[in-house]
């Protein structure tokens, strides 16, 4: 009989699936193989802005192992516009007009990639150049149209309104104002964009692997473009390395790869490279803010006012998404009575903006923690005292903020934010900061405190089944990238049918196991597929209890289930297991395994809150900036697994520091992406990292049965904004101030400059 | 990110690879191809054919001769970094290689490779310039010597012939102490600007002999020895070096680009030259013989 007395839920077991990842044994979509397919490589727009005048392919047809040379003019159905990009969609294959420098314009098809892309280099395309926009404030104005169809450069316009509003401004006593950047980042998966389609004429079946988050939404948007029966559309996510939201949105290459798989009836192949995640896969972040915020003669929050614009790049998408995320997460876990945001979603002649990790919730949070830091530098209060009398207290909950659907629930953010400053024991600090200053060594500070809005939408679902010798299968269609959900959902369905870890199974992202899913992206995968595995356990339970009862010849309802038996209640002695269960079915012959799936449907979001503090030493010489200490009180919810949901935060904090200190995509004046190799786009290394402390402050959630929160984008939040904070913070005496994230070392030096601070 | 096809060679001997190099139309040495291959994937490079030296025995040694050390080009930046002869006769290779890329980049690369590619944000090439080595450089017909200073001509280009490989580097022995010092965004980064200094003091304090090369501020390494001379015989001490460091920034036209702007670079150069300075009359002082480096935060 297993052990059973401690479950698996809550402790932190180490992820199932690094032994077989760590060895080089995962497949992803680049391992596979299929007889005599074909390798697909994209001509891409060298113009940011052009008229495509001729497209010449002669020459690139004439290489021995090129099958098909494919430009939207030869295949009109490639005119079509790409699903999911509405309201203006990109064509799958540009064809008269590009409008960001990557776009794709000629397809190639070939026995390798190495042929494929000797042919691409010799396709010709006579462009005429038209003025490039860059700018979303100026392409906001509509001198100049990126798509004159559609009338305007504005692909959305917004207003967000509580209390009374900008009205309410008139009566704070005082009132702060500041222009507020982020550059443009991009999310670089480990593992670039990739598909892999095959198409059975006979069947009229087409088999796709794809590394997406979304197995589900990916089957539902290539039926509808090419107008198959959904169950004629197989997807499978084999594995996949890093999404970051970035794997979640439609992309030319997905209409591409199965377009030309089922047209040309021949196994296609798409395995993008490292320039392509440059050139061709969304990128996020790029906003200027224009804030006002008001206080009351004691400090406290009046009103704030915001007017941003979001370059959204040349067509919409899921950026669109981000810019109204930024609204919802600008009050942070504040208190502002009155509110009024507009924000613009406006189209350049940039690679399309979708969400990435985060996805408006670190925009949102940058804009009031920089203003509450501004605000207190300004009137001469103190940072941590400002955002303490700010925060939202545990009386107010629930607490709405304002924003349409953003009511914060629980935890205790006063008493996280005052132990973490305990942790960071501030007057130690600012002491060691003065004695260093002496030597010329500039010590600074930055705090933050934010909330986490997760899930709030839709379901997920699970499928158990009972397989030979008691084995458990479980199905989720919400696919894992990196997260250790394998790890996670096995606690789950282990403590929920009293089994070992070991005995169950977790397959995640194949449309053929499970009929219905959203998928993975949002922090929702625990929230939403962790609840499933315990209603569906339940129905898989009442479902096997029947087949007990046979064996038990009782009837099913005096069956009971307790640690892992079943036995006719009341005579625990006489009890079978799983193994017997699944022992009996197999010898009756049955054609199927006893299956049960089911749905957790919920529209609560969650919210997590973390107060981070950071602690750096700027090297005034160099402008160098190194990361002494980062700490972070956190509130997971129930957690799953501590190891996991550790390395969640830790892993989002880390990636979020390379925004704030190093990454940015840089674009010329004629909008070519300057920033195209990991030469000069620089991702954080575990030389610039400190070891990360996680402190928990857990506060179950009360808006879903288990508990849970969300942690996938917890730990980016803070970043941009702490860093600025502690950067102007070593720089105090001298009144540094900081508009612009990243602050680079190239940008601190010319800011400290400007001060007079470095000559 | 695939390169075009390319043929390939393996000679095992000197001669053959210089036969090679005379022979084939538009063809590329590979060494460590710590450069080269991502440029072949990047199709910024497309040789013909690659002749790939790494099964030539003869360019892999290190041996002292008089005043001497003659480096094979193929020896590896991990050799060079811990060759116990180099440790002692030119300790700031040593010392520059600990800022050379990754291990995993210094297991490949070579010392040849490294200068024929003249990236003037590299280590080496300013190493070159500051010490005064000379390239050995052989083609069919003839074998001839280039300085540090007449071999680097520009971004990329040196003065090396289509003919013409290197085949070893002659370097002086290290007579007076030194200290390389540079600030990279990220450990690992090519860096901003790099600063290599020599300094060594008569019995009194005065400057006996000084030098200086900078790297990541040009086309090629810079180095100005008109420059050096007017510090000759001044007293060694903080003063003087915080002079020195104020007149480099006078000296130079850095690269202005996004990474950095010329004056960040002149303002990194002027901290990079008092840094290496300090760190050689803070040795000289101590004199306990050893080369210290000092992590930049």
């Amino acid at each position: 009989m297993p052990n059973t007395s401690t479950p698996f839920t809550g402790r932190p077991i180490p992820r199932m699936e690094d032994p077989h990842l760590i060895q080089g044994q995962g497949t992803y979509v680049s391992d596979i193989h299929f007889d005599h397919q074909w390798v697909m490589a994209l001509v891409r727009s060298s113009h940011a802005h052009a008229l495509i005048k001729d497209i010449r392919c002669g020459t690139a047809a004439k290489i021995p192992g090129v099958h098909a040379i494919v430009t939207a003019s030869e295949y009109p159905d490639l005119k079509r516009r790409l699903p999911g990009m509405e309201p203006m969609a990109p064509p799958i294959l540009a064809y008269d007009r590009v409008h960001y420098v990557g776009q794709p314009i000629v397809a190639i098809l070939a026995d390798s990639r190495y042929i494929a892309e000797d042919a691409a280099d010799l396709v010709e395309i006579d462009y005429e150049p038209l003025p490039a926009i860059t700018n979303a404030e100026i392409a906001a104005r509509d001198e100049n149209l990126l798509h004159p169809e559609f009338g305007t450069n504005v692909l959305e316009h917004f207003e967000k309104q509580s209390g009374d509003g900008v009205q309410a401004l008139r009566t704070a006593h005082h009132v702060v104002n500041a222009t507020l950047r982020m550059g443009r980042v991009s999310a670089q998966p480990m593992e670039p964009r990739a598909l892999a389609a095959q198409y059975d004429p006979s069947s009229g079946e087409l088999l796709v692997y794809h590394a997406t988050q979304s197995v589900h939404r990916a089957q539902e948007r290539i039926a509808n473009l090419w107008g198959m029966d959904p169950e004629k559309v197989r997807v499978v996510a084999p594995e996949v390395g890093g999404g970051f939201g970035v794997k979640n949105g439609s992309y030319p290459e997905e209409a591409l790869v199965t377009y030309l798989a089922k047209t040309l009836a021949q196994p296609v192949k798409w395995s993008g490279d490292r320039f392509e995640e440059f050139f061709g896969t969304y990128q996020e972040r790029e906003q200027v803010h224009h804030v006002t915020l008001g206080f009351s003669q004691e400090g406290m929050i009046v009103a704030l006012h915001d007017t941003y614009y979001q370059d959204n790049g040349a067509f919409a998408g899921g950026g669109m998404l981000v810019s109204q995320n930024t609204a919802r997460n600008i009050p942070g876990p504040y208190r502002i009575p009155n509110l009024y945001i507009e924000g613009y979603t406006v189209m350049t002649n940039k690679v399309p903006q979708a969400p990435y990790r985060g996805a408006g919730r670190p925009q949102g949070h940058y804009i009031i923690e920089r203003m509450l830091d501004r605000a207190a530098d300004q009137l001469g209060w103190d940072r941590l005292e400002l955002k303490m009398k700010n925060l939202v207290a545990p009386k107010d909950f629930p607490y709405a903020t304002g924003i349409e659907g953003v009511t914060l629930d629980s935890g205790n953010y006063p008493r996280v934010f005052q132990d973490l400053l305990e942790e960071l024991d501030i007057d130690a600090f600012r002491m060691r900061q003065s004695e260093a200053r002496q030597q010329g060594i500039r010590l600074g500070l930055g705090v933050s405190n934010s909330v986490e809005i997760s899930a709030g939408f839709g379901f997920e679902g699970v499928r158990f089944q009972l397989n030979p010798s008691g084995q458990i299968l479980l199905t989720t269609g919400a696919t894992n990238q990196g997260q250790g959900h394998r790890t996670a959902l096995a606690q789950l369905a282990a403590d929920a049918l009293s089994i070992p870890m070991e005995q169950v199974t977790v397959i995640e992202g194949d449309t053929g196991r499970i009929a219905r899913s959203i998928g993975t992206f949002g922090s929702r995968t625990i929230i939403m597929a962790g609840n499933a595995v315990r209603v569906a356990a339940q129905g898989f339970i009442d479902k096997t209890r029947a087949i007990a009862a046979d064996l038990l010849e009782a009837h099913v309802d005096d069956v009971v289930f307790d640690n892992g038996q079943f036995f006719v209640k009341g005579v625990p002695s006489v009890s079978h297991d799983w193994k017997a269960l699944a022992d009996a079915w197999q010898s009756q012959s049955h054609p199927e395994w006893p299956t049960h799936e089911d749905y957790f449907s919920s529209s609560s979001a969650t919210y997590g809150f973390g107060s981070h503090g950071v602690i750096i030493a700027v090297n005034p010489s160099t402008a160098a900036v190194r990361i002494e200490r980062y700490v972070i009180l956190h509130d997971s919810g129930r957690v799953v697994n501590p190891l996991l949901a550790n390395g969640q935060v830790i892993g989002g904090a880390v990636q979020g520091l390379g925004s704030a200190l190093y990454e940015e995509m840089l674009f010329g004046p004629d909008g070519e992406p300057l920033t195209t190799s990991f030469l000069d786009y620089r991702l954080p290394g575990a030389n610039e990292m400190p070891d990360i402390e996680v402190y928990h402050r857990d506060y179950p959630a009360p808006s879903n049965p288990e508990g849970y929160k969300g942690v996938g984008e917890a730990g980016i939040i803070p970043s941009q904004a702490i860093m600025l904070s502690a950067v102007e913070d070593a720089f105090r005496d001298v009144g540094l101030r900081l508009d612009y994230a990243p602050i680079t070392p190239g940008r601190l030096f010319k800011s400290l400059q400007e001060r007079g601070e470095n000559a | 990110m695939k390169p075009p096809s390319f043929d390939y060679r393996r000679p095992t001997s000197v001669p053959e690879a210089l036969a090679y190099l005379e022979d084939l139309e538009d063809a590329k040495i590979l060494a460590g191809g710590q450069s080269l291959i991502p440029m072949m994937n990047m199709r910024l490079a497309r040789p013909h054919t690659l002749i790939d030296i790494n099964g030539i025995a003869e360019l892999k040694a290190i041996r002292e001769e008089n005043d001497h050390i003659i480096v094979g080009a193929l020896v590896r930046h991990y050799q060079l970094q811990f060759n116990r002869v180099l440790q002692r006769q030119v300790p700031m290779i040593g010392q520059a290689e600990r800022l050379i890329g990754h291990e995993a980049i210094r297991t490949r690369g070579t010392i040849g490779g490294s200068l024929s590619h003249a990236d003037p944000q590299a280590e080496l090439p300013v190493l070159a310039t500051l010490l005064d080595w000379d390239m050995v450089v052989q083609s069919r017909q003839e074998t001839r010597s280039i300085s540090a200073r007449e071999f680097f001509l520009s971004y990329f280009v040196t003065a090396l012939a289509p003919n013409e490989l290197v085949t070893a580097i002659v370097m002086p022995r290290q007579k007076a102490r030194g200290h390389i010092a540079e600030y990279a965004i990220r450990s690992g980064d090519f860096a901003l600007a790099i600063a290599a200094v020599t300094l060594s003091t008569t019995p009194t304090g005065l400057v006996e002999s000084f030098s200086v090369a900078l790297g990541g501020i040009g086309d090629v390494p810079w180095r100005n020895p008109e420059w050096e001379c007017q510090w000759i015989n001044e007293a060694s001490t903080n003063d003087l070096f915080r002079d020195i460091a104020e007149s480099i920034t006078h000296e130079i036209e850095p690269t202005d680009d996004f990474n950095a702007s010329a004056d960040y670079r002149r303002k990194l150069v002027s901290h990079l030259v008092l840094e290496a300075l300090k760190e050689i009359g803070l040795a000289q002082s101590t004199d306990d013989g050893t080369l210290t480096q000092r992590r930049l935060p």
